[in-house]
């Protein structure tokens, strides 16, 4: 008994380890200002995530949506790309929660919806199954990942760009014109068929 | 985005006289606020409080210090309480990139703009908390009319921003101050007048400001989302109000009127100055214009506004990189 | 399309319109004085609707042209008229309740004999309901009687009231002491102009930039024209 538990935070260890192996070629000498930074962030989701779930009230979900990409806004910072954090704030934040509160707001709002009852414990189980498939995916890598020596880990060279902004211009315009251009053409599409779904023509005569 | 000791500190000093300069601003906006109504309409204003009126301010923000919170009974504690907050803290953020002078700028950042524009957002999501946790219909309506009228008008904000970093080839405020001279005539709202007057319609939307003050309506919505907030709640709204003013009119002097250059000598003094008169102007378009009906306020964004910004935005696309 | 433009472009002309006009205010001396520095002379107040009083007499100044025909208190949307008819046609009570008055004018209108006007009365405070029921005959003879009458003073309570008056009120007793003194017409000026008693009544301690306020000078027309009226209401500066 007292072996496998010994195990266990031997294999923990070596899982911060490799974290902090994991987190060192991005901000050298900085080791444990980036792990607070990440254990923080990593709060951020998970507790957004929890309160976007369980919440009772639509609002609270949404606001709960917010902390969650505010983590991923910080996860990307943790990624040495300022520029994808802030425009993760600005069109998650900025937009996309907005519409998400006037959809709420437009649509009726009983206080006895589904989400305000007790969840059926069967429910609930298998919530709790689905919350442990990623661990049933990555957890033989992280445990190869133990085995061998940490700091063999592979690293992805990163270099911090001066201007990410042109880098990220340049890479769309050039490598990736395809999909960007594909993109354009979906966001159109979508506008136009949002449009089309939601216009009423009008009865005046003189519109 | 390295954390050093020294960055560290920098940056907390800079937060602490931030705070200090949202305080101070506010006092000195509501006081001149006070005092250009009443000189357009022909009265003195605050006259007896203080020699010439001067402490008024004082006298109000004790007066929202003392008074009773008090919030609906059926107001979701949690959105409630956190609207004002909301409202606060990311103004103070924004306060942060701004070159303040040649060698004050509190935390430089390559995308300054782009942090900006980012934490506006925050701002819009505390009118939705407020209206929402407010448990009030015209509360409700207030914020969602005041969602969208932000939500609108940063687009052009954003295009008449745009036009200026194309011109400039950076996002860093700095660089795009250094590289303005120092007489107005080589400002960059000479080289982009039209940029200049969407920003200036933006910013006035952007701060709920009169002639587009309808989310705070006071004679139609009873004072729209923030109707339910008293005492400190309240404070802290029109603090970020005021904040929001002087944080725009700074963005536009750095990017339209020189920042911190001036004719005599380059410092924070001409910052002041330039953001000083903008929300002057701000004020004296509140007293003159009518407030505008949602509809004309939407339709001059989406068919006016957004239009010509992008207009701009292409005509200095092509004359930037293709003729020059 | 291109006529949209135009429009919109007239109407930005307009918006700068707009603004010098306020540009131009916010340059322009303010037009309102401190009260109780200053306090604006009653002879410029011709069309103020203040508390109405009875009209003098035609052929006695002394009595009433009221004939008790009750059309007032009948046409008084607040029912604050109480006129009593005495034996002849000359009313023997009559009690305004002020509380109730909305200065609508409909009394002054309706009267057939003329009996009724708006007085002038600005500056007036009470710190009691009481206070606010005004005897009008009461206050027709004190206007007209004694050695200084004032007919156009504005009518006084009913019932006495904290005396707030300032060291001239027994000169000024004749004209109503609810009156801040300072506020004299140029027929009371003319009358104390012999009795060299009132000073110069103007604001209790003088404006440091002293437009002179009320006091207009001796030399006004005796008919209260208001030649003197805008150095009355010169707030001096700010």
């Amino acid at each position: 008994m007292n072996s496998i538990i010994e195990q266990i935070l031997h294999n923990i260890g070596h899982l911060l380890d490799s974290c902090e192996a994991f987190l060192a070629p991005i901000l050298p000498g900085q080791g444990i200002a980036a792990l607070i930074a990440f254990f923080f962030y990593v709060l951020l989701l998970l507790g957004g995530g929890l309160t976007a779930v369980l919440a009772r009230n639509l609002v609270r979900a949404m606001l709960g949506l917010v902390i969650t990409f505010l983590g991923v806004a910080g996860m990307y910072l943790l990624l040495a790309s300022p520029f994808l954090a802030l425009m993760q704030l600005l069109i998650y934040i900025g937009a996309v929660c907005v519409l998400i509160f006037f959809a709420i707001m437009l649509t009726k709002n009983t206080t006895d919806g589904e989400e305000t009852r007790c969840p059926n414990p069967i429910n609930v189980l298998y919530a709790f199954l689905a919350a442990l498939a990623p661990i049933v995916v990555a957890g033989p890598i992280i445990y190869l990942q133990t085995q061998t020596d940490p700091l063999q880990v592979q690293k992805i060279p990163v270099h911090t760009p001066v201007d990410s902004g042109a880098n990220l211009g340049e890479g769309l315009l050039s490598m990736d014109l395809l999909p960007f251009e594909l993109i354009s053409i979906i966001l159109l599409v979508a506008m136009a068929g949002a449009v089309f779904l939601a216009f009423k023509p009008q009865r005046s005569p003189n519109s | 985005m390295f954390l050093s000791l020294a960055v560290f500190v920098q940056i907390i000093v800079a937060v602490l006289l931030i705070i200090g300069l949202m305080v101070a601003n506010a006092v000195a906006m509501v006081y001149m606020e006070r005092k250009v109504a009443g000189f357009i309409q022909r009265r003195p204003g605050p006259y007896e409080v203080g020699p010439r009126g001067t402490l008024q301010a004082v006298c109000d923000s004790m007066k929202l210090l003392a008074k009773q919170i008090y919030r609906p009974g059926n107001a979701d504690l949690i959105l409630y309480y956190l609207a004002p907050i909301l409202a606060f803290f990311p103004v103070l953020l924004l306060f942060l990139p701004i070159p303040f002078g040649p060698y004050l700028t509190p935390l430089p950042v390559n995308d300054g703009v782009v942090l900006i524009l980012a934490f506006a957002g925050l701002g819009v999501l505390s009118n939705l908390l407020a209206g929402w946790g407010s448990s009030n219909k015209y509360s409700l309506l207030g914020a969602a009319r005041a969602v969208a009228q932000t939500v609108a008008y940063e687009i052009p904000m954003i295009l008449a921003l745009l036009a200026v970093v194309l011109l400039s080839g950076s996002m860093d405020l700095k660089s795009i101050t250094e590289q303005q001279g120092q007489w107005p005539w080589e400002w960059n709202v000479v080289l982009q007048p039209l940029a200049f007057f969407i920003y200036l319609i933006s910013l006035v939307a952007e701060t709920n400001r009169a002639p587009f003050d309808l989310p705070e309506a006071e004679s139609e919505l009873t004072a729209g989302f923030h109707t339910e907030y008293s005492g400190m709640g309240f404070a802290l709204f029109f603090l970020s109000e005021y904040a929001n003013m002087l944080l725009v009119s700074f963005v536009a002097a750095v990017f339209f009127l020189g920042g911190y250059r001036g004719p005599i000598a380059d410092g924070f003094w001409w910052l002041f100055i330039k953001a000083y008169l903008l929300m002057f102007f701000m004020v004296w378009i509140r007293w003159t214009f009518p407030r505008v009906r949602f509809d004309q306020l939407l339709n001059l964004n989406w068919r006016w506004l957004l239009p010509l910004g992008l207009l701009n935005l292409w005509l200095t696309a092509i004359v930037t990189k293709l003729l020059v | 399309m291109l006529k949209a433009i135009w429009d919109n472009l007239k109407g930005l002309y307009s918006l700068l319109v707009g603004m010098s006009i306020t540009g131009r205010y916010l340059l322009s001396p303010v037009e309102t004085i401190h009260y109780p520095r200053k306090v604006v002379d009653d002879a410029i107040l011709t069309s103020f609707r203040g508390p109405i009083r009875l009209t003098l007499g035609k052929k006695n100044p002394q009595e009433t042209r009221c004939v008790s025909c009750q059309m007032c208190v009948k046409a008084c949307p607040g029912g604050c008229l109480t006129v009593t008819k005495g034996d002849t046609k000359a009313p023997i009570t009559w009690l305004y309740d002020f509380s109730y008055c909305c200065l609508c004018g409909a009394c002054v209108e309706t009267c057939p004999a003329g009996a009724l006007e708006f007085s002038h009365k600005v500056y007036w405070v009470t710190l009691t309901r009481e206070e606010l029921i005004m005897d009008l005959l009461k206050d027709l003879k004190t206007r007209t009687a004694g050695p200084n009458p004032n007919p156009s003073s504005n009518p006084s309570p009913a019932s006495p009231q904290p005396s707030s008056v300032p060291k001239d009120a027994p000169k000024a007793s004749p004209a109503a002491p609810a009156n801040p003194v300072a506020s004299q017409t140029a027929d009371q000026k003319a009358d104390q102009k012999a009795d060299q008693k009132a000073g110069p009544v103007a604001s209790p301690n003088g404006h440091p930039e002293g437009a002179k306020a009320a006091p207009k000078d001796p030399g006004a027309s005796p008919n209260g024209h208001p030649e003197g009226a805008p150095a009355a209401l010169k707030e001096p500066g700010v």
